[in-house]
């Protein structure tokens, strides 16, 4: 189910009414509700993958109970045999199909297996319900959860276990919840709690990245296709770009603040997702920004258990750039994000390699800014052009079509135009620290709302699916 | 919630601004953007069309000419073909006199989203009272029209680069001789023409036409499969087949769609074409 469809509308209407009941029975029932609810969202589009939910909750549940129950000998067993189910399911679903194609024929698989796993198909979310299936195993490991109750029952921690992994305003896209930060706030709920104002400026401002930002830039981004691109002069292609760029950050951006905006609405705080990411002015301090669920999921679960930065420099590195191109394969499963972690990582090893302990003292500066955006928005293209030697032909056209005339008609105004709130969003943040401004924003800021508001019933592009879906 | 007043209260001035501002000053298009911007000014306009066009992007090359002396309208949609734009026509339940079907592109069959995000969006009922809500008035698209002068004709005058006209051209050659579906094109076929009965039966004339491709696709498998189909549909329930051009070579851009030099040739030979039909059976084509 999009949240961008009036399908949508209609079960969030129906959903909100009967978790607000004011009835015992159903106030009692709030957690059960919302799973209910989850189920049918995610089951809407192909309810065969509900089966795969439900097992990944289940397996999830019970090793995390055993964990809990368990003596300290066995339970060390039971976490890695719990993380590695998470990450076969993972491997199955997702990565099947990449590794049947790339050496299938090595491994004499029967046309019959090989076809079969070539046309698995890809369970939507997949790859944001597993790692929250092993947050939950590790901070249960590492003691991180409390439990409102001594002993919870079995039944009391499957259904914890079950809206934990299938709330549905981040069991699509995220953001990716880590279990010691959300299970400390299931409870029960009450309408006068909600804070409409936060609920409000997050759904507006998601829904207008969304609808008006990423959906009208869509049109214009699908030109980006080969062989099309090459009949593009290079300055209409680097505007594609920039134009991929800004979609790219309104589409999951506009996402992650409808899922904040929704968990809000039923009285749950999920984690913040963005934080100005194209200000960043160093690659570290852009992983600090961008889907700050995944890049802190990536540290506190992989990066620290490797080791970190505590086994010298070399192991820093290693264990760096493991974390990059692990975190770029769980974007797709196709060896161009691979490519695309690879290359972040190896950006902020030189970066690290260089600054060293000033890295962290670095101050903002306007070059750095311009750097680590274009080398990004670079990269971005590798999300679009899956296709290595196609993300390559882009290159070798952007410096061999200085021949083509120049392009300049609505295409190429509406990139600037859709383009230009997210560069205001961006400056916000650049002029937040000015009391002048801070304090003038906070009186006027309702017309921003108000304009965002207008803008998505007056300006939306077509529907279009979110981009981060296919991860 | 004072704030959330303020937003509200804000919101409602721009909107009812902008309503006023429709009401007011409203757009009269000749150039669409998208297929459902062009689809909608067919459905949603307060006058009828006599002729109506349907096809492919292939038609786009009549777009801004002047076909008849009185009223068309050209109901081309790229990306899919005839078969949508009769689709329309029938859940629109604006006949006209005369419907020229373009044959081309028949094997892209009925684009259903466009066809649902027209007539089956909860929208679709305010459309007409809330003008907002027709693409046509999309803010920024809106503005845009009203201060540049549009660009009438929907054909490039050059070819793109060797290293893409190369590859356009193979590629189409490669989709242009296998037939996809012949199973599915067939049944597509089948609902197509009982549309077309039941068109007729409604007093709409029918009249088929192609438009020239590359020299080098214009015999290939799934032309000719679609010609012969029409061609024998149209002898038996007597309708015209406007044949193309055998005489002239018409250059494409991309193996598909005449350049404007081509497509200002065939236009002319088009219009001829029609004229005779005209003289022959239809004196009010003309």
């Amino acid at each position: 189910m999009l949240f961008n469809s009036f399908v949508f509308l209609f079960f969030l209407l129906i959903t909100f009414v009967i978790y607000y009941l004011p009835v015992g029975v159903v106030q009692r029932q709030q957690v059960v509700i919302l799973i209910l609810a989850s189920f049918v969202f995610y089951a809407y589009q192909k309810p065969v993958l509900l089966l795969l939910l439900l097992f990944s909750i289940l397996i999830n549940t019970i090793f995390s109970y055993s964990i809990f129950k368990k003596g300290q000998l066995r339970v060390k067993a039971i976490l890695l045999l719990g993380v590695i189910f998470n990450l076969l399911i993972l491997a199955f679903f997702k990565y099947g199909p990449l590794i049947a194609s790339t050496i299938g024929q090595e491994l004499s698989l029967k046309n019959g297996i090989l076809d079969f796993i070539l046309t698995i198909p890809l369970p939507i979310g997949i790859s944001f319900y597993t790692f929250e299936g092993i947050s939950l195993l590790l901070d249960l490991y590492t003691g991180k959860i409390i439990f409102s109750e001594e002993k919870p029952s079995f039944y009391s921690h499957l259904k914890r276990t079950a809206f934990f992994i299938s709330f549905f305003p981040h069991l699509i896209a995220g953001p990716i919840l880590k279990a010691r930060e959300f299970y400390p706030q299931i409870d029960s709920k009450r309408f006068d709690r909600i804070c409409w104002v936060e609920v409000v400026k997050k759904l507006v401002t998601g829904f207008f990245l969304k609808m008006v930002v990423a959906d009208n830039l869509n049109t214009i981004t699908e030109t980006i296709r080969y062989p099309y691109f090459q009949g593009f002069s290079s300055l209409n292609l680097l505007l594609l770009l920039f134009g991929y760029s800004m979609q790219i950050f309104a589409d999951f951006a506009g996402y992650s603040l409808i899922a904040i905006g929704l968990g809000l609405l039923f009285g749950y705080e999920l984690p913040k997702n963005f934080n100005f990411p194209y200000i960043a002015s160093s690659f570290s301090e852009f992983w600090r920004r961008w889907h700050i669920s995944l890049s802190t999921w990536l540290r506190d679960y992989l990066y620290i258990s490797l080791g970190g930065n505590r086994k010298g420099e070399f192991r820093t590195y290693i264990n760096l750039f493991i974390v990059m191109l692990l975190g770029g394969l769980w974007h797709g499963a196709s060896w161009s994000y691979a490519v695309w972690g690879s290359m972040h990582g190896f950006f902020l090893l030189i970066e690290r390699f260089i600054l060293k302990d000033r890295l962290s003292q670095q101050k903002r500066s306007f070059i750095g800014m311009i750097y680590v955006f274009s080398t990004v928005s670079v990269l971005w293209l590798l999300f679009k052009l899956t296709d290595f030697s196609y993300f390559l032909g882009y290159f070798k056209a952007i410096f061999e079509n200085n021949h083509i005339q120049v392009k300049f008609g609505i295409d190429q105004v509406s990139i600037l135009y859709y383009a230009a709130p997210v560069i205001l969003y961006h400056l916000t943040y650049l002029l937040k620290d000015k009391e002048s401004f801070s304090l003038w924003f906070s009186k006027v800021d309702y017309l921003g709302y108000a304009m965002m508001l207008f803008f998505i019933l007056v300006d939306s592009g077509a529907q279009g699916k979110f981009i981060y879906f296919q991860f | 919630m004072k704030k959330i007043k303020l937003i509200f209260i804000s919101f409602s001035i721009l909107i009812t601004a902008y309503l006023l501002f429709l009401a007011f000053l409203p757009l009269k298009k000749n150039v669409f953007y998208t297929n459902d911007e062009r689809t909608e000014e067919y459905v949603y306009a307060k006058k009828d069309f006599p002729i109506v066009l349907v096809g492919s992007s292939l038609s786009g090359a009549f777009e801004g000419r002047h076909l008849f002396n009185q009223p068309y309208f050209n109901l081309f949609l790229p990306f899919t073909g005839c078969c949508t734009g009769v689709e329309i026509i029938r859940n629109a339940h604006k006949y006209p006199k005369f419907l020229l079907i373009e044959v081309n592109q028949f094997h892209n069959g009925i684009d259903s989203s466009l066809i649902k995000e027209i007539f089956d969006s909860p929208l679709t009922r305010f459309k007409n009272q809330v003008p907002f809500l027709q693409k046509k008035n999309k803010l920024f698209p809106n503005i845009i029209d009203r201060l540049k002068k549009p660009v009438g004709v929907n054909t490039n005058n050059s070819a793109p680069p060797a290293i893409l006209y190369n590859k356009l051209i193979l590629s189409t050659q490669k989709e242009w001789h296998i037939i996809p579906d012949k199973k599915k094109m067939l049944a597509q076929f089948i609902h197509l023409t009982s549309t077309l009965d039941y068109l007729r039966s409604k007093g709409t004339t029918i009249l088929f036409y192609e438009v020239p491709m590359d020299s080098s696709v214009n015999q290939s498998t799934l032309l000719v499969f679609e010609r012969t189909l029409f061609e024998q549909y149209a002898l038996k329930k007597g309708y015209t087949y406007i044949l193309p051009d055998q005489t002239d070579v018409y250059q494409t851009g991309d193996g598909l769609h005449m350049l404007e030099n081509a497509a200002q040739r065939y236009f002319l030979y088009f219009k001829d074409q029609i004229n005779k039909v005209a003289g022959k059976t239809h004196a009010q084509l003309k």
